[in-house]
């Protein structure tokens, strides 16, 4: 069994990888974002499911180069909700997403929720699938 | 789990739970006799706490009202001898209605008093402090 410290710790480091998600997103580096993933590891959208930290990463390059050069993003997460099995790890985010373009007025883009599966490799935690729902495209009954 | 992560991870599922709209789930994070203190309503109980989230969701529904807390800036102070703890904290309300863009509803702060039962931390008084 883990001590509470030790738990305490991967607790940490798992938030880590958490915050280091939206940093990037927002920092428009595809590639520093795409190796929080496995190699094996899963994006899950609305708009569709992929597969392998290769493909993430040309997805977002991809979906990065459709945006006006101007816009800003901004993604805020709420306290996550954690549980650590051994190696593996779920996670439970809110989130809210933010934008605007040039100099414009701050807007709402979106707010949801990540539903994250990460391992622990090589002392860091990576995502084997994140999953990223909005309130606005799946409304709680 | 540390004490101040076992506040911390009830303070989420409080926000998780309310806008999963999941009356009885939110109302077992209180103690069985846990309140939940909006003056001039004083809402005791379990049953009486389900009992009011239904009815807001209730609303909700009626109106297409979607919703997300986002608790933050916890103080927590944890009472090591007694297993309490008293937590300061704000939260952001955002709400949408119907395919509307999301808006602030409100920004309120909370003060709360929890007590260790088993391994989680249950609320027992949450009292609304201030807008």
């Amino acid at each position: 069994m883990p001590t509470i410290d030790e738990l305490d710790e991967q607790r940490e480091s798992i938030r880590y990888t958490l915050a280091l998600y939206p940093q990037r997103l927002d920092a428009r580096d595809a590639v520093g974002w795409s190796e929080l993933f496995a190699e094996s590891g899963t994006f899950i959208v609305p708009r569709g499911h992929v597969s392998g930290r290769a493909a993430i990463r040309q997805d977002m390059i991809d979906e990065m180069a459709k945006q006006p050069s101007n816009r800003q993003t901004k993604h805020l997460s709420g306290e996550p909700i954690i549980s650590i099995n051994g190696d593996t790890a779920e996670a439970l985010t809110d989130f809210i997403a933010a934008q605007r373009f040039g100099d414009g007025p701050w807007e709402i883009l979106g707010i949801g929720r990540y539903e994250d599966r990460l391992i622990r490799l090589d002392g860091g935690w990576l995502f084997v699938e994140n999953r990223v729902t909005h309130v606005a495209h799946e409304v709680p009954r | 789990v540390s004490a101040e992560d076992g506040v911390r991870r009830t303070l989420a599922l409080y926000a998780q739970r309310v806008d999963n709209r999941d009356p009885a789930g939110w109302s077992r994070l209180f103690t069985p006799d846990g309140h939940f203190v909006t003056p001039p309503d004083d809402f005791g109980g379990r049953p009486a706490l389900q009992e009011f989230l239904e009815e807001l969701i209730a609303g909700w529904v009626r109106s297409g009202r979607r919703t997300k807390h986002f608790w933050s800036n916890a103080i927590i102070r944890v009472f090591d001898d007694d297993d309490t703890a008293q937590v300061r904290s704000g939260v952001v309300v955002y709400e949408g209605f119907g395919d509307g863009p999301w808006q602030i509803a409100g920004v309120n702060e909370y003060a709360d008093r929890l007590v260790k039962s088993g391994d989680e931390w249950l609320f027992a008084e949450r009292r609304f402090a201030r807008s």
